[in-house]
């Protein structure tokens, strides 16, 4: 049969190189070789036909081997293969490794004899050289043992593997905790090294092991630490098809692949043989095998599992950042994690230093009473040496925790914790902040989910605060049960705060820290109750919240809303650990631009450190590194530094910009223009690259790069279009620029049909992110293969795009699926989802059921409710049933066609806040001190102004928009004290950032009662009017009188042309 | 008769000096029989009746001569085989220097028509037709040619067993099983096998040279018919 030949004649040929792997990567030679064959001896004993087969290297380059030589169309029966191709082509092995330049190798294929002459077609193929170099643990593959050091263990069995038996974060002095290989290699190149290895139940305290930093016996040691990794297929947390990459799970006792970055292993050429040497550092880790693989090719795990090629990525160009770090000079911090892989060009982007995991109390001291500082003292001194400020982390939290504090009694645990303390205060003198508790409420340490379970040492410290929580809980009205659970959230966190108040100096500021809360309001309550505890006693100094990526999830607004809530309590604030992932290039510069000046441009927050910035990013899976190790930047840290150092070119907004649905490819639509960001001119000789980056319309214009030019690229329909725009002027680039082009004539507007045909590939759809299903491109079908894993009981394919409006949209999906699927009860549902800003929210289609064969079907999305609708980021398709139990067969879908129609959408005539129910998003402007408010009786939003400013500021921030021609109706009610006092009022719009430019309407004189004036907004010469992003009100004083009275703004309305 | 050596080329002579002679069985045939030598035809004895093989010459002057392809009802159909197991005996670090002196011929030559050439392996092997790999030559016969072949055996053949220096005449067919039943001979004059000394050669590329185990060259001329 087949399929199971093929099987087996591979598997019996691999088995030679490569013990463990079941398939590998051959493909046919490229190089310029003779292939050269003899008439057939007889093998007496076998009765078989042997024809040698001479192959030459006729090129000038050594090929690199192993090889084996292809059979094919031979007129007799081939005999005593090695193995058959996945074609089912039988194959001989060669032995030679490599052909150098001018050399011969042969081998031998062999025939059942019968008396004719031979006929066959023969094919020299090596194994593809981005296929990784095997070498196991304890010699085997590539490798010899050549010695292992007594703290080594070998298990035998599949996998066999070396355990080291003994924990030293010390370098080795010996060769007892060395293991040493001999390693032939295929060719000279140079390598990066991968390892399948698995970390022990004491995760922190298993998870590390040192590897050389080159070839030889007097190599360095480099400290792997900390291992993250790819859980291999049928182990816990595998994910198919995942890139191994840096990062990755922290998942302990399953078998894994990582990635060591830092260190490239280069041989030479002629020097194919090399020593390798690894060592032990922490016992609990097993370590079943390495691969080298040439530089600059990525792995998926199954592509590592199976030893299969992976692919070349082409290393971005190598860039070389200038300091000094972006914030400097500004009045609060932009800073990083330091060090190991993120200290590479640290100090040309950032002025704040907080140690990653050489901070965590586990890594510290890994041992009872034995402190490694190595990563710690890095850091610090990576501050102190260039006038940073130093922020620590951690001091106590639930995770990364020394294993032996658990098992102590509380006693001894809270001895332990205050040597702690002690210990890191007395190694760094200086230190600026520090984080007394992490995760306070995400990860508290108690002994859930394997925590050190010495939360009931730190109420040991001081019992009597947990006396107090309780009275003061019961004070408020609890009972004593809710408060004893109450008091139970806080009172270890104000001891634990109350021991570094009483062991830092007064010069080290006391920080909280926690991740998700700006983005929920019940933890930012939560973090508002606890600093208010905490400042009642003295203990805090500022607060912090970590800026994850999964931390920032929501509308801005409500971020926005929760971050002044914060600042209320006010104590500065800091982002603790921003990153924001890059699923693409694009995605993430966008988000950066979302969400970064927000933070950047609130009064409140002091200082904001990047988790990360290079690979070994601990979301590098995710995209969420900002560079590479050799310097060059993604878009998003080329904006960001730009937006920080107040350096960024800016594009003149031309508004909305019309055309027709009569013009032809090649008219111009609109000449862009740019400034610097002072609105000057550039200065000549700078290069300026115009590009569009994305929007529903990038396939339809096209620009000039060189100009900045807008022409019409293909036929246009009466519809509405946007162009992600963006200038690069030198090294930095502009933001983009979300230009809206409607195009107008004669007709009936037309809607916007976007075709999914997946006849030349998938065209970006894939299976979701943290499910198993894969989405391959079948080019026979010309249709997108969805790989079902029916282990769960949907199947979610998504299309991603730039945020878009789906109201009106339609979507129509068409599949095939076979009998067995329809009789296993598979259904089909389409659903569109937003993105982040929308917490991906998913709103579905009805269930669809299936019919044998091609089905099609159509689905019109409708909002949730909370306007998500206007926000879409994916079209997806979910395909429902309980089909684990079917045959395998059963897993293949096709998705042949995926259309999405929007309705065209005429901008608004006219938009108006009345306040029925609520303020409407108005506020006080960032900076100022009134408070707004809703009076609910006069149905107007209520300004509690502070009049120790001359003037009130008001705003509604709104998506940017074109202003130009517009009318704006106040209506306010004022009293006649303001009237008297002499209160005046004047409407105004205003940009976003980074300028903020206002352009103010006449001052209002004022009457007691209501009053309603408008203003038209004229463009302050810069085409400011086309990217309002703010319209407000503005109430000047100061008063003589009427101060304490409020002002109710009854009604704005926003009349377009 | 003898025929004429227009040369011999011994690799590694500039390398290697003379110890002894080493056991190899009425390599010149000079008892004019087979003794020593293992003879084979279509993987059996060749039958009697054949020409399979056959002495040229008389005593001392005396060679063997393998026929194929001359369409006698015994003789071979396929290939006759003649081989000897080599005697390596000697010092750990010595080597071994083969030489091989014959000649081929066939009745009809490349521009006939009806030519399907013979042709031959002759090299080392395990005594059952299976050459070791690199270490072979093979050529049709076409016309006559004379050879002198030298081959060095480096020190991985001291002492070893299993190892053969063998002749094997094949008939030449076409893919069709067709053959044109016009012989052809390999006619062995001498094999002699030296025990020599190799001087300590430290350079890893030299002795990976060397570790391949043997090379060979020969020289040869077509014979004006």
């Amino acid at each position: 049969m087949k399929i199971f030949k093929t099987f087996n004649g591979t598997l019996c040929a691999l088995l030679l190189l490569f013990p463990q792997l079941v398939m590998a990567d051959w493909v046919d030679v490229q190089n310029d070789i003779t292939i050269s064959t003899t008439r057939p001896s007889i093998d007496r004993a076998t009765r078989e036909y042997i024809v040698y087969v001479t192959i030459t290297n006729s090129g000038t380059t050594t090929i690199p081997g192993p090889f084996r030589i292809l059979v094919a169309n031979a007129n007799l029966t081939v005999s005593s293969e090695d193995g058959m191709s996945t074609d089912d082509i039988p194959f001989f092995n060669v032995a030679s490794q490599e052909i150098a330049s001018g050399d011969s190798i042969e081998t031998k294929v062999r025939f059942v004899f019968d008396r004719r002459a031979i006929s066959f077609d023969a094919t020299l193929q090596n194994l593809d050289p981005n296929t990784a170099t095997y070498v196991e643990a304890e010699g085997g593959g590539a490798g010899e043992l050549l010695y292992m050091g007594s703290e080594f263990t070998l298990t035998d069995g599949d996998p066999s593997y070396v355990s080291i038996n003994s924990t030293d974060a010390n370098e080795p002095t010996d060769d007892n905790r060395v293991v040493q290989l001999g390693i032939t290699f295929p060719q000279a190149a140079n390598y990066e090294l991968y390892v399948r290895l698995r970390v022990g139940p004491d995760a922190a305290n298993d998870d590390s092991f040192f590897s050389p930093s080159g070839f030889g016996v007097n190599n360095g040691w480099i400290s792997i630490n900390s291992i993250s990794g790819f859980p291999a297929p049928g182990e816990s947390g595998y994910q198919p098809n995942e890139p191994v990459v840096g990062g990755g799970s922290s998942v302990t006792q399953v078998w894994k692949w990582v990635k060591l970055a830092g260190t490239v292993y280069t041989v030479p050429e002629g020097e194919l043989t090399q020593t390798f040497r690894f060592a032990g550092r922490e016992d609990g880790l097993d370590i079943d095998k390495f691969a080298f693989a040439q530089e600059g090719v990525l792995f998926t795990i199954e592509e590592l599992e199976s030893g299969l090629a992976g692919e070349v990525v082409p290393p971005p160009e190598p860039f070389v950042p200038q300091g000094p770090p972006m914030a400097d000079g500004k009045d609060k911090f932009v800073g990083g994690v330091c060090c190991g892989r993120q200290a590479v060009n640290f100090t040309a982007y950032w002025n704040q230093v907080t140690p990653e995991n050489g901070g965590k109390w586990g890594s510290a001291e890994p041992t009872r009473d034995v402190f490694n500082w190595t990563e710690l003292d890095q850091a610090y001194n990576m501050a102190k040496d260039n006038g940073y400020i130093y922020k620590h982390h951690v001091l106590v939290w639930g995770n990364q925790q020394p294993s032996w504090i658990s098992a102590l009694p509380a006693t001894e645990q809270l001895e332990e914790i205050l040597e702690w303390y002690n210990a890191v205060n007395d190694r760094y003198a200086d230190i600026d902040f520090i984080e007394v508790v992490n995760e306070f409420d995400n990860d508290p340490p108690n002994s859930a989910n394997n925590g050190p379970g010495y939360i009931d040492a730190l109420r040991l410290f001081a019992p009597e605060t947990t006396t107090e929580l309780i009275s003061h809980y019961v004070g408020l009205g609890m009972d004593q049960s809710a408060a004893a659970a109450q008091a139970a959230r806080f009172d270890w966190i104000i001891n634990a705060f109350q021991m570094a108040r009483n062991i830092f100096p007064a010069t080290t500021k006391l920080m909280i820290n926690e991740y998700s809360v700006i983005n929920t309001g019940s933890r930012t309550s939560l973090m508002i109750e606890l600093v208010e505890l905490l400042d009642e006693r003295g203990l805090i100094d500022a607060i912090g919240f970590q800026g994850h990526a999964f931390s920032t999830t929501g509308n801005n607004q409500n971020m926005l809303d929760n971050i002044d809530r914060l600042a209320a309590t006010g104590f500065d604030l800091y982002v603790t650990e921003l990153d924001i992932d890059g699923p693409t290039d694009l995605i993430q510069l966008m988000d950066y631009q979302r969400l970064f000046p927000m933070f950047w441009n609130h009064p409140a927050i002091k200082g904001i450190t990047m988790w990360g910035y290079l690979p070994g990013h601990w979301r590098e899976n995710q995209g969420a590194h900002l560079a590479f190790e050799n310097g060059a930047e993604k878009p998003a840290l080329v904006w960001l530094k730009g937006y920080v150092r107040g350096v960024l070119p800016l594009v003149t907004a031309p508004g909305n910009v019309e055309t027709s649905n009569s013009v032809t490819a090649g008219t111009a639509v609109v000449d862009l223009e740019t400034t610097t960001i002072n609105g000057s001119a550039h200065p000549d000789g700078e290069t300026i690259t115009w590009s569009i980056l994305g929007g529903s319309g990038a396939e339809l214009f096209a620009i000039d790069a060189n100009t900045g030019e807008i022409t019409v690229s293909a036929g246009l329909t009466l519809s509405s279009y946007n162009l992600l725009v963006q200038v690069q002027v030198g090294e930095y680039i502009s933001t983009l620029l979300d230009l809206n082009i409607t195009v107008e004539g004669g007709g009936v507007p037309e809607p916007t049909v976007i075709t999914y045909d997946f006849i030349s590939g998938l065209q970006g759809w894939r299976g979701d992110y943290g499910t198993t299903t894969v989405v391959n491109h079948n080019p026979a079908e010309q249709a997108a293969e969805i790989v079902a894993d029916w282990s769960v009981t949907s199947q979610n394919v998504i299309g991603q795009i730039s945020e878009t409006d789906y109201t009106g949209a339609s979507i129509e999906y068409t599949i095939r699926v076979t009998q067995a699927q329809v009789d296993a009860g598979m259904t089909a549902q389409g659903y569109v989802q937003t993105g982040a800003q929308g917490s991906y929210a998913r709103m579905y289609g009805p269930v669809v059921p299936l019919t044998v064969g091609v089905n099609t079907f159509t689905f019109n999305p409708t909002d949730n409710g909370n306007n998500d609708i206007t926000i879409i980021e994916r079209v997806s398709l979910q395909l429902n049933g309980s089909l684990a139990a079917t045959p395998a067969e059963l897993d293949t879908i096709l998705l042949d066609k995926v259309t999405v129609t929007l309705p065209f959408i005429a901008p608004p005539t006219t938009v108006e806040y009345n306040f029925l129910t609520d303020a409407e998003g108005w506020r006080n402007d960032y900076g100022t001190n009134s408070v707004v408010g809703y009076d609910p009786a006069a149905q107007a939003a209520e300004i509690v102004p502070d009049w120790s400013a001359n003037s009130q500021n008001l705003i509604k921030q709104i998506s940017q928009a074109d202003y130009a021609g517009t009318s704006i109706e106040y209506t306010i009610t004022v009293t006649q004290a303001q009237v008297d006092g002499g209160l005046t009022a004047q409407g105004y719009v205003q940009t976003g950032d980074p300028a903020y430019v206002r352009m103010y309407g006449p001052v209002e004189p004022l009457v007691a009662g209501i009053n309603t004036f408008s203003f038209s907004p004229t463009d302050s010469g810069s085409g400011d009017i086309a990217i309002i992003e703010r319209i407000a009100l503005q109430l000047n004083g100061p008063l003589t009188d009427g101060t304490a009275d409020t002002i109710l703004l009854d009604n704005v309305t926003i009349t377009f042309p | 008769m003898k025929k004429l050596k227009y040369a011999v080329l011994i690799l590694g002579c500039a390398l290697t000096s003379q110890l002894q002679a080493a056991a190899i069985t009425n390599g010149d045939f000079a008892t004019c029989d087979f003794s020593g030598w293992q003879q084979e035809s279509d993987f059996g004895a060749p039958l009697a009746g054949s020409n399979d093989l056959s002495i040229n010459g008389s005593t001392p002057n005396c060679s063997a001569q393998m026929n194929v392809d001359f369409g006698g009802a015994n003789d071979a159909f396929v290939y006759t085989a003649l081989s000897q197991e080599l005697d390596l005996s000697g010092a750990t670090d010595s080597s071994f220097l083969l030489t091989l002196d014959f000649d081929v011929s066939s009745d009809l030559t490349s521009p006939d028509p009806s030519f399907i050439a013979d042709y031959f392996f002759v090299g080392i092997s395990n005594g059952t037709g299976n050459f070791t790999s690199g270490l072979f030559t093979t050529a049709d016969v076409d016309g006559s040619l004379d050879y002198n072949l030298s081959f060095l055996l480096d020190s991985s053949f001291a002492n070893q067993n299993g190892i053969f220096v063998e002749f094997d005449l094949f008939l030449g067919v076409d893919l069709d099983n067709r053959t044109d039943f016009s012989g052809s001979s390999l006619n062995i004059n001498n094999v002699s096998l030296v025990e020599v000394a190799v001087p300590q050669v430290p350079e890893p590329s030299t002795l990976a040279i060397f570790a391949l185990g043997l090379a060979g060259l020969a020289t040869y001329r077509k014979k004006n018919i």
